[in-house]
């Protein structure tokens, strides 16, 4: 299954805190199966931008495209099942085993069971699991690596078409996260899942992107800008 | 962690009949009246006693301010006590966001006012929050409480009393994360809140972290991104007189804090109120973690 196009037209939103984080003026071209990383300082509305396209910030103005179709004419609900949502810090369920977790937004949409246990087992080998030895596990007897890739297989289990990731790997340490950036950058190009990845980390940028897309004070920054130039020089 | 007036003075009444200190050469544990803190109790008293130390247990004490009493006269050597607690209210001050500085906070203050150590503190943090369905969660794309605050005005939300009104529940979301005007707010019962959740009467819940319902019920703690609550991470409290005479106890419990995860504190939670026995919890935990 090949990934959306995202496209986002002179996009204006804010966060109900008022003005942090803003976004505005917002252009952004996304194909089918790109791999963009949006950077720059906390604050500079990339978090804002990716809560924009699974509308759980409201546009004031402009327009979104999942695939050429206005998002605002889609059901949020039925929408954000075709999109993947992976964030840092958000745990696996403890009281299921590491099957049951990938295969929970599945068995939410009511695939049936047979359906549900073939992705499963393709998840796992995707992220390098091996299911005989992993599918029954408990979330507490795996290592942080290990249960960052089934959160990865989690968030890639119903087939998004889009994912969208904020920070994922930021509470891992280097050596992990060398290695799970690595397997990311692989597994998304073979499913062709498009992706908008956000992060602080210029290096981590670098290794996942397609296209690298500097923000900084809710706008998008030119590649030639100085604040652009002067964030890819330290190397 | 609430306790009743009437459960104070009982209590009270029962720490009066403790014997001034331990048997010979003994250390007490002690722990106050809920689950969780007689289950840390539990797993601090067996690892003392696996390495050799002879044991007395004086659990399910009270409220903060008895297991206080009860250390400052020699009463219990040990419990676990929690940073915020012991924070704002032991130490009356203003809540510190960062857990490290938290806990340096605290550990310096007891030593230097109350001659007593805090061990190595646990990843465990016993804090206020929100939690949610997973079907929930997947239907509005929730991870953290930032995902929250613009949506919060289309669901609604089961809470207990105080929450809408203490600077430190409803309205501090409100002034760090902004939106967070939920379509309607009901209080209920402490007992009862999960319920409304599951029963589909409201959307979001407020919740402790390692409450053991979210365990069971297989709900999702979204993430305090903004770090607008205290941490509450627990350690082992003891008293600096019975550590000179008994060193072993700093590096047996320094071995068990690491592995009291919020994971492991609400499985371990879910167990006892599902009717097992603390001591049982307690040991299997011990030998999961050996």
């Amino acid at each position: 299954m090949s990934g959306a196009s995202i496209r986002l037209t002179d996009v204006r939103a804010r966060y109900p805190n008022a003005g942090e984080a803003a976004i505005d003026g917002i252009s952004l071209d996304v194909h089918p199966g790109e791999f963009v990383v949006l950077v720059g300082p906390s604050g500079c509305g990339k978090s804002t931008l990716l809560r924009t396209v699974n509308r759980l910030v409201p546009l004031e103005h402009g327009r979104i495209e999942l695939d050429g179709v206005d998002t605002a004419t889609l059901d949020p609900v039925a929408m954000r099942r075709s999109i993947g949502y992976a964030i840092q810090a958000v745990g696996l369920f403890t009281h299921m085993s590491v099957a049951e977790n990938v295969g929970v937004v599945p068995s939410l949409l009511h695939w049936d069971r047979p359906r549900i246990d073939a992705r499963v087992d393709e998840m796992l080998e995707l992220v390098r699991l091996d299911p005989a030895r992993y599918r029954r596990r408990r979330p507490s007897e795996l290592s942080g690596g290990e249960a960052q890739r089934v959160g990865v297989a989690r968030a890639l289990a119903a087939e998004p078409r889009a994912l969208l990731m904020d920070e994922p790997f930021g509470a891992l340490d280097s050596i992990v996260r060398r290695t799970l950036q690595r397997e990311l950058h692989d597994i998304v190009r073979a499913t062709q899942t498009t992706t908008l990845f956000v992060t602080h980390d210029i290096r981590e940028a670098q290794r996942l992107a397609d296209r690298i897309v500097v923000m900084r004070s809710g706008r998008i920054e030119s590649p030639q800008s100085d604040f652009s130039r002067e964030l890819f020089s330290d190397e | 962690m609430i306790c009743t007036r009437r459960r104070a003075i009982a209590a009270i009444a029962s720490l009066v009949t403790l014997p001034s200190c331990a048997p010979s050469g003994a250390v007490a544990v002690g722990s106050k009246n809920f689950t969780e803190s007689i289950v840390i109790a539990e797993i601090y008293a067996q690892a003392l006693e696996r390495a050799g130390l002879k044991i007395v247990r004086r659990l399910n004490l009270g409220s903060t301010q008895i297991t206080m009493a009860a250390m400052s006269r020699g009463q219990i050597d040990v419990y676990p006590e929690y940073t915020g607690t012991a924070l704002l209210a032991v130490l009356h001050h203003a809540p510190i966001r960062n857990g490290s500085a938290s806990y340096a906070y605290v550990r310096n203050a007891f030593a230097r006012d109350y001659g007593i150590v805090w061990l190595d503190r646990s990843p465990m943090n016993n804090s206020q929050a929100l939690a949610t369905t997973l079907a929930i969660a997947e239907r509005y794309h929730l991870r953290t409480l930032s995902d929250l605050a613009p949506i919060a005005s289309r669901l609604r939300l089961a809470t207990i009393p105080e929450f809408t009104t203490r600077p430190d529940g409803l309205p501090a979301l409100q002034r760090i994360y902004g939106g967070f005007h939920f379509a309607s707010i009901r209080i209920y019962d402490i007992a009862l809140k999960y319920d409304a959740l599951l029963s589909g009467d409201a959307d979001i819940a407020t919740a402790f972290t390692t409450d053991g319902t979210i365990a069971t019920k297989h709900l999702v703690v979204l993430a305090d991104d903004k770090h607008a609550w205290p941490i509450y991470n627990v350690a082992p409290l003891v008293r600096a007189q019975t550590l000179r005479r008994e060193p072993r106890i700093a590096p047996v419990l320094n071995a068990v804090s690491p592995k009291i995860t919020d994971d492991a504190a609400r499985r371990m939670n879910a167990q006892v109120e599902a009717g097992s026995d603390p001591a049982d919890v307690a040991a299997a935990f011990l030998k999961g973690t050996a």
